[in-house]
């Protein structure tokens, strides 16, 4: 069979080309690794085997259907700071529910805000200054409603990538992690999957034209909840749904052009009075018009252009619109053997509507900062990055990179300029060290990813962080693998509002701040689709912000974050699974309403510690040559778990239990 | 509206506004809820007892002002209140309501925000002293609602007081009196323009009765509290009369149960109608103490 690696394309990822020798993979599809499935890849989330072999010669863009028992699989090596899950391991995670991006939260580094909410803190970066990226397209936000299932149907999702942090220069305008999603490599045989929930239904099919020259894939979810709902609340109207839609075509052997369009549509409202009133509503779109050129030996030139058009609804049925149109241009060349090069160079040209309303009270302060942080404008972003990756040693890889952007908004011009550097060092076959450092910038961002919010304050200066971690990988016996990295984050002029509000929690605040996070990140990791898979994460980590001469722990500041994660195939195709979380509490908040309050305290009295026990049980059969099916329970928190928010005052807030079951059937052919 | 799940979504999106809802609500009217003080507060009253009082303070802090009702459809809901003077004459904004329809107001009186907005005559350092937090027999640690300074003379004898209110106060459902009848709410027409008013009173303290129609206006057991004859009533001075040694006129058979001192029936029976709405209309009381976050 042959498998696509998570690294198969060079534009996808960055880091030498490898080999990855003989792997051997069940004659399933993909999807359907089965219950007894190993690994059916090294995947980038294994760490990289010494020594890498050398580059070979960049195949020119695979389209054939899986067809043999044992194959060769090309794909890069994983950056440094990568971490990250294939498909296949995110469908047997407990608690993420199949969902690729949801998967991530189980990585150490990442601080949840609330448990079930997809919104987190990444080594002490918060959510606003996390990116998100399908194919290298920026995306607005991933889940539905802000919690619930991601926003592009998992059968299209070949993998998931978290950067904590010093990641490579082709990621640049967030100051703190990526979460990166790459999409399956067209296929030209008919293929597709589908899954049926409580809540939604989605599937994907993709198929071959013109003699194979050509693929069409689409894609789309859809969620009958409104019908549900207006059964049991007729009031409440809650709706998502949104797709994805590809073609593909080979124009000679070495040239492809793509079309790739996706996008996602949420409601959540009450009707009042015969008036819809709209609690939460968001949709965005974007169209990915690509051309790639395979010049041979690996090298490759990507020139893509991007249109996007994302509204939310602000208040008083006002939607604040943005429109954007980008370019970009990505370029690997493999010099030799030991040198990798990798440049590019992108433009992106967001206009922003008025979000001011038609009916406010002109003296509300609240609309005053709204209108000022969100004014009509457009922003211009346009930068470009080098990276080399150079084998200096046979026991050295060193990946240094720079990028510079320069940003324009409402008048004020503002350039970043991002050097990067990351080494590995093979100590041995089975044991590296890894190092990674860099400084990133971003304009001003909002509390959350929104789409058409984006806050036009690029006179108040950029957020920089520098961004630093060193750490240990180890392959261990019985193929489990260890990873531990000490990281530390000192963030300049960030806008958290999340962190740094006193008193009430003011998200049109405009204030900026200093920060820092230091900590230890601890994984011990086995495929999750081995017989007996697993995973322990652990974090450590401090994450301190200052105000002035105040200087207190982030409003998310968890001590301590761990996960467990124990899968285990029970024989007849049925496959169990189990995951606990478990965190310490946040920061007791300061006394609200209107009153002067004293500084806050460095070190705060605490909320309590919180965990859940979340589990997946499946049942798969084999439907014809190479179809199949599973039933799926899953249960988010069935420990019923509640959180509490306190506040130093006395007063605490619980919250939940935020419960999620999920009953399921999936099959893919 | 649904939309295509297809690759015409974006051109869709982009000529026709995307698929979230459109607005389908009628133009609302405009609400202006103001405030006004009462004549006695500013041009100073003499009480049945012969005191001459006259206000040198009225600073107020209130808004909130939001349109409720089953039959309301609210454009807007200003979160914010406005520091007022309250011996200013006339009408001071306080907030502006987009309504449609039947609607009944809440309004609160509480300690302001770092960027209420000054009403004319009030400065940063009189909001500034509202959010600052003190104490006093009830409130362990809040800002101030309204803070109420003046004299009373009688006879060359000068007594002068001045009171912050800590509590905060949620004034919910309110209604005018109309022929004695609480209204059902007000209603407010596609671009209509209306009305409703806060009125401020100065005098509420003093007034022998909770019943505003029926009371008159006492002040000789606030100047008997001044036991330190320093010239200055204090609330902790008044927090030493007990009502049932007092014999000024006034019988205190208003008074709630728990209420054994002054200090008690001013603060908790007088204080929360400083601030009314549209005189003698009637609202739904919540009060707590101003370290709580406003709703």
């Amino acid at each position: 069979m042959r498998i696509f690696g998570p690294r198969a394309l060079p534009l996808a990822g960055l880091g030498l080309t490898y080999w990855l020798s003989s792997i051997t993979a069940l004659g399933q599809p993909a999807p359907d690794t089965g219950a007894e499935a190993e690994p059916a890849t090294g995947t980038a989330a294994a760490p990289a085997q010494h020594p890498a072999p050398p580059p070979a010669a960049q195949a020119p863009p695979v389209r054939q259907p899986p067809a043999v028992l044992e194959v060769t699989v090309e794909g890069e090596r994983a950056p440094p700071e990568a971490k990250s899950f294939s498909r296949e391991e995110v469908r047997q995670l407990p608690g993420a529910f199949g969902d690729p991006f949801r998967a991530i939260e189980v990585l150490p580094g990442v601080t949840p805000i609330a448990s079930g909410v997809p919104f987190f803190y990444v080594r002490g970066a918060p959510p606003g200054n996390v990116g998100y990226y399908l194919d290298g397209i920026r995306v607005p936000y991933l889940f539905h409603i802000g919690l619930g299932p991601s926003i592009v149907h998992p059968g299209i999702v070949r993998q998931v990538d978290l950067y904590p942090g010093g990641y490579p220069a082709r990621f640049g305008r967030y100051a703190g992690g990526i979460v990166a999603g790459e999409t399956t490599e067209p296929r030209n045989d008919l293929h597709g999957e589908g899954n049926l929930r409580v809540f939604d239904v989605g599937a994907m099919v993709e198929t071959g034209f013109d003699e194979g020259r050509g693929t069409a894939l689409v894609g789309a979810r859809y969620s009958y909840t409104a019908a549900i709902l207006s059964l049991i609340a007729g009031d409440v109207t809650l709706d998502y749904r949104d797709y994805q839609a590809r073609v593909s075509y080979d124009v000679t052997p070495r040239d492809r052009i793509s079309v790739f369009s996706f996008g996602a549509y949420d409601l959540l409202g009450e009707t009042r009075n015969g008036v819809l009133d709209i609690l939460f509503g968001s949709e965005f779109y974007r169209v990915d018009t690509r051309y790639d050129h395979f010049f041979g030996h690996s090298s490759r030139l990507r020139y893509a252009v991007t249109l996007g058009w994302d509204q939310t609804r602000v208040a008083q049925q006002r939607n604040a619109i943005s429109t954007m149109v980008a370019s970009r241009v990505e370029i690997v060349h493999p010099v030799d053997e030991t040198i990798t090069v990798r440049t590019g160079a992108d433009v992106t040209l967001d206009s922003f509507g008025s979000t001011e309303l038609e009916f406010d009270d002109p003296d509300d302060p609240e609309v005053k900062k709204r209108n000022a942080l969100f004014p009509k404008r457009r922003d211009l972003a346009l930068g470009g990055y080098l990276e080399a990756t150079m084998r200096v040693a046979p026991e050295v890889e060193v990946t240094p990179g720079v990028r510079m952007d320069l940003y324009t908004s409402v008048g004020a011009a503002r350039v970043g300029v991002d050097p990067r550097i990351a080494a590995r060092f093979f100590v041995t076959d089975k044991f590296r060290i890894v190092h990674a450092y860099g400084i990133t910038h971003q304009p001003p961002s909002f509390v959350v990813p929104i789409p058409g919010l984006k806050p036009g304050t690029l006179k108040g200066g950029l957020q920089r962080a520098f961004q630093t971690s060193a750490g240990v990988e180890a392959d261990l016996p019985e193929d489990f693998t260890a990873t531990a990295t000490a990281f530390h984050n000192a963030f300049f002029n960030m806008t958290d509002t999340l962190s740094t509000s006193s008193g009430e929690f003011d998200i049109f605040a405009d204030q900026r701040a200093l920060g820092s996070a230091i900590g230890l990140e601890l994984m011990v990791r086995r495929h999750l689709t081995k017989r007996l898979g697993g995973l322990v994460s652990y974090t450590l980590s401090r994450s301190m912000r200052s105000v002035g001469r105040e200087e207190f722990p982030s409003a998310f500041d968890r001590t301590h974050v761990g996960n467990a994660v124990v899968t285990y195939n029970l024989g007849k195709k049925w496959r169990a699974g189990t995951r606990a979380v478990v965190y310490s509490g946040v920061p007791k908040t300061s006394p609200t309403s209107g009153l002067i309050v004293n500084p806050r305290p460095k070190h705060p009295e605490r909320s309590p510690a919180f965990y859940r026990v979340d589990v997946r049980l499946e049942k798969r059969w084999k439907v014809g040559k190479s179809g199949w099916m599973a039933g799926v329970l899953e249960v988010l928190n069935t420990t019923l778990n509640k959180e509490t928010f306190a506040s130093s005052a006395g007063s605490s807030e619980e919250i939940g239990p935020v419960t999620i079951p999920s009953l399921g059937l999936e099959g893919g052919f | 509206m649904h939309c295509t799940r297809s690759l015409s979504a974006l051109a869709l999106a982009l000529a026709t506004g995307g698929c979230l809802p459109t607005d389908t609500r009628p133009p609302p009217g405009t609400l202006n809820v103001v405030a006004r003080t009462e004549e006695a507060t500013l041009a100073g009253v003499v009480t049945d007892d012969g005191w001459a009082l006259s206000f040198e303070q009225l600073l107020v802090s209130v808004g909130h002002a939001s349109a409720e009702g089953d039959d309301c459809t609210a454009y807007n809901d200003p979160d914010y209140a406005r520091v007022l003077d309250g011996l200013r004459s006339g009408a001071q904004k306080i907030n502006t309501l987009f309504v449609v329809g039947l609607c009944e107001l809440d309004i609160e009186l509480s300690s302001p925000k770092e960027d209420s907005p000054l009403g004319a005559g009030t400065t940063a350092a009189d909001r500034d002293f509202l959010r600052t937090p003190g104490s006093d027999t009830y409130v362990p640690e809040g800002g101030v609602s309204y803070h109420l300074v003046g004299t009373a003379t009688k006879g060359g004898v000068t007594k002068r007081f001045a009171w912050p209110y800590r509590n905060r106060i949620d004034y919910s459902t309110c209604a005018a009196l109309e022929n004695g009848v609480p209204s059902a709410g007000i209603r407010i027409r596609e671009h209509e323009t209306k009305s409703a008013t806060v009125t401020l009173h100065g005098t509420a303290p003093f007034q022998t009765s909770r019943d505003a129609k029926s009371a008159r206006l006492r002040f000789d057991a606030f100047a008997a509290a001044d036991a330190n004859t320093d010239g200055e009533v204090t609330l902790d001075e008044l927090g030493d009369v007990l009502l049932s040694d007092l014999d000024d006129g006034t019988d205190y058979s208003d008074a709630d149960a728990g209420w054994v001192t002054l200090e008690d029936y001013v603060y908790h029976g007088r204080f929360p109608k400083v601030v009314r709405y549209e005189n003698d209309g009637v609202c739904e009381l919540e009060i707590f103490p101003n370290d709580r976050a406003p709703r």
